[in-house]
């Protein structure tokens, strides 16, 4: 059973929202990313999105943008990403791990060769910002052969005809953006965010997360019984990126991890 | 309706869903897959529709004074020394270069899909500067995204949409040039696509563009077809143009795709030289990639990321290219070249001094193969070349690159 599934089923059943943290892996540089995630894990986090440093991030903000650019400065290279995971893993850690890329990078690494070493590594799904269920066949065939969920993306303007056929493709969970826009903190939500959800639903029972914008243990509190997973990501970055040190930021991103978890506790 | 779509693809390849060969496809995020699909249907509806052509077809011959010439370039060819060197004189269009046919369709879609917002990306700013025309034309709002590095090379044209009532959206990220701005075009478009209409300027983007853009320049390639029938009896040997994207490639070779003895030149620019890494040519020097909503040739580095490229001129200054040139060039129906910025600026002075005509950069390109291709061949044997843009923007890069020259002297 993908490690994914396994987190949904356990948190189902204890009545906790699993917590999504996102970061760009190697920002600023990949050893500062391998202490985060360590601190993300020993403060809740359940799963965690490690985005893959890319030079034209079409649809995020500034926040990540900025974040590849540092990464990308440091020479961050996908296959080091993947050291990193295979090191994790080595550790003990037991988290699930979504590579959350464009495809650019995804293709030139090779499709398949890359769903056979994330298997390696222990990987558990991939997530293509800008691969829609249009192309998806491209990537499909490689992720089942080497057990990896597709994490599907569904938008404020999928219609209903649309989500039926995005469904018949995703795993793990569903990852409905909750706002027309790129990525970045928000204070609020659209008021639509609680509709959507419920029809998405209404059509499966695979869990659904809600991202995009999500910043505080409030906002998480909102969500909480309308979605069964909430990601985080701008404001993480952000407040890794808001101290004097990185010892300081690591330290400030555990902290507003920990409030996060605790919002998802109820 | 669709047959006659297909049947003008190339090679017997289906272009209905947008892909050519292995290329093309639609690579966006989700938000857009919906606004996509609107547009799709729309043009399938409105391109075949009587009214929509009469109007299209009204403004074509009466807003942009089309048809463009044909014109032979009879001192140039002289100097040449071979072929006959023939110029299909889109800088003469309104506005001063074919951009304008395609924001004008886009611009009557936009209408009558209801979206009142025209957002666009330029490089050279002739696309930005087509968008703000046609924006005022109908009464719509316009918005253009612009790298600070063309902004600045470029500054005529950003006075020109200014003056026409367009907002110009100064790009400060990665390269700053065209690449960014189509990024940054796209972040907007994902934020408002409910009441925008996003007007993309060459035939690359995600499905309908590149089918779109070519069709509704294709008017250049069937004119120009007619117009050299008309006047010598014959068709070209060769069709040159530039390609940066390749809008204005893609519209003249639409016009002699089916004759199989015409060779279809694109000129890709080579910038400070290919050997230098320091160029644009996505398809002579380029891997297979996917940015902006389709797959593609593209510059990248060995990590797959997408390399900063180089070209005297803006217009050619992007790392990709449209599908259909990617699969034109693996299928053997068309040929790609490159040209540096040193060949580019001689030609550009070229036809400056023989013909009194002043060429856009990205145009200077297919003047400059056009030229070498030209002198190699026999009399009486025909080029045709693009001339896709007039040259009144580039006085400055022009000028700024010979002082630099004189310099090194």
């Amino acid at each position: 059973m993908n490690r994914i599934d396994q987190v949904f089923e356990a948190c189902r059943k204890s009545g906790r929202t699993v917590l999504i943290p996102f970061i760009t892996a190697g920002d600023p540089s990949l050893e500062v990313t391998e202490r985060v995630i360590l601190e993300l894990v020993r403060n809740g986090a359940d799963i965690i999105e490690l985005g893959v440093p890319f030079s034209d991030p079409m649809a995020d903000g500034p926040t990540i943008q900025e974040a590849c650019e540092r990464a990308l400065q440091s020479g961050t290279r996908l296959k080091d990403i993947l050291l990193l995971v295979a090191r994790l893993r080595g550790q003990g850690v037991q988290t699930p791990f979504v590579l959350f890329s464009y495809f650019n990078m995804i293709h030139h690494y090779g499709v398949e060769k890359l769903a056979r070493d994330c298997q390696g590594v222990g990987m558990d799904a991939w997530l293509t910002v800008d691969v829609p269920v249009e192309e998806v066949g491209e990537i499909k065939p490689s992720l089942d052969a080497h057990g990896l969920h597709w994490i599907a993306l569904v938008a404020p303007t999928t219609p209903e005809d649309r989500l039926e056929k995005i469904l018949k493709q995703a795993g793990g969970f569903i990852y409905y953006i909750t706002v027309t826009g790129v990525t970045g903190a928000r204070t609020t939500l659209p008021t639509d965010v609680a509709q959507h959800l419920r029809l998405i639903r209404g059509h499966t029972d695979i869990p659904v997360a809600a991202g995009f914008g999500i910043s505080s243990a409030d906002m998480v509190r909102g969500l909480r019984g309308q979605a069964d997973a909430v990601v985080v990501g701008s404001k993480i970055i952000k407040t890794l990126q808001g101290e004097s040190t990185i010892d300081a930021g690591i330290h400030a991103v555990g902290h507003l991890v920990k409030s996060l978890s605790d919002a998802c506790e109820g | 309706m669709k047959k006659k779509l297909k049947s003008r693809a190339v090679a017997g390849v289906g272009t209905m869903d947008g892909h050519y060969g292995p290329y093309g496809g639609q690579y966006v995020a989700e938000t857009l897959m919906p606004a996509l699909e609107e547009l799709t249907s729309a043009f399938e509806r409105y391109w075949y529709d009587v009214q929509f052509q009469k109007e299209f077809r009204g403004y074509l011959e009466d807003y942009i004074g089309r048809p463009s010439p044909l014109y032979f370039a009879e001192r140039l060819t002289d100097y040449c020394g071979g072929a006959e060197i023939w110029l299909k004189r889109e800088d003469l269009n309104h506005t001063g270069a074919h951009k304008v046919n395609n924001t004008l369709g886009q611009a009557l879609l936009a209408k009558r899909m209801g979206k009142r917002r025209l957002i666009a990306e330029t490089g050279a700013g002739m696309h930005g500067v087509a968008t703000a025309t046609v924006a005022a034309l109908f009464g719509m709002t316009c918005e253009v995204f612009m790298g600070e590095e063309d902004i600045r090379r470029q500054a005529p044209n950003v006075g020109r949409m200014e003056m026409l009532g367009a907002k110009v959206i100064p790009v400060s990220s990665g390269s700053a040039t065209l690449k960014d701005a189509m990024n940054e075009a796209l972040r907007n478009w994902v934020a408002t696509v409910c009441d925008t209409f996003y007007v993309i300027g060459t035939v690359a983007g995600p499905h309908p563009y590149p089918m779109m853009v070519r069709e509704f320049q294709s008017v250049i390639g069937v004119e120009c077809r007619e117009q050299l029938l008309r006047k010598t009896g014959g068709l070209p040997d060769e069709v040159i143009a530039c390609v940066g994207g390749g809008s204005n490639a893609m519209g003249i070779f639409a016009g002699f795709m089916e004759d199989a003895g015409v060779r279809l030149v694109g000129v890709e620019a080579a910038g400070a030289g290919m050997e230098t890494g320091r160029h644009a040519a996505s398809i002579c020097g380029g891997e297979v990639g996917v940015l902006h909503g389709n797959k593609t040739y593209l510059l990248q580095d060995e990590d797959g990321q997408v390399k900063i490229t180089h070209s005297i001129s803006a217009g050619l200054d992007y790392p990709g290219v449209g599908p259909e040139h990617a699969w034109l060039h693996d299928s053997g129906r068309a040929e790609y070249v490159a040209i540096n910025d040193e060949e580019a600026i001689e030609a550009f002075q070229a036809l400056c001094r023989y013909e009194g005509i002043i060429p856009a950069l990205e145009s200077a390109h297919a003047v400059a193969s056009a030229m070498q291709r030209a002198s190699k061949m026999k009399r009486g044997d025909r080029v045709v070349v693009n001339l896709s843009g007039r040259g009144d923007k580039d006085m400055q890069s022009v000028q700024e690159y010979l002082a630099e020259k004189e310099c090194e002297r």
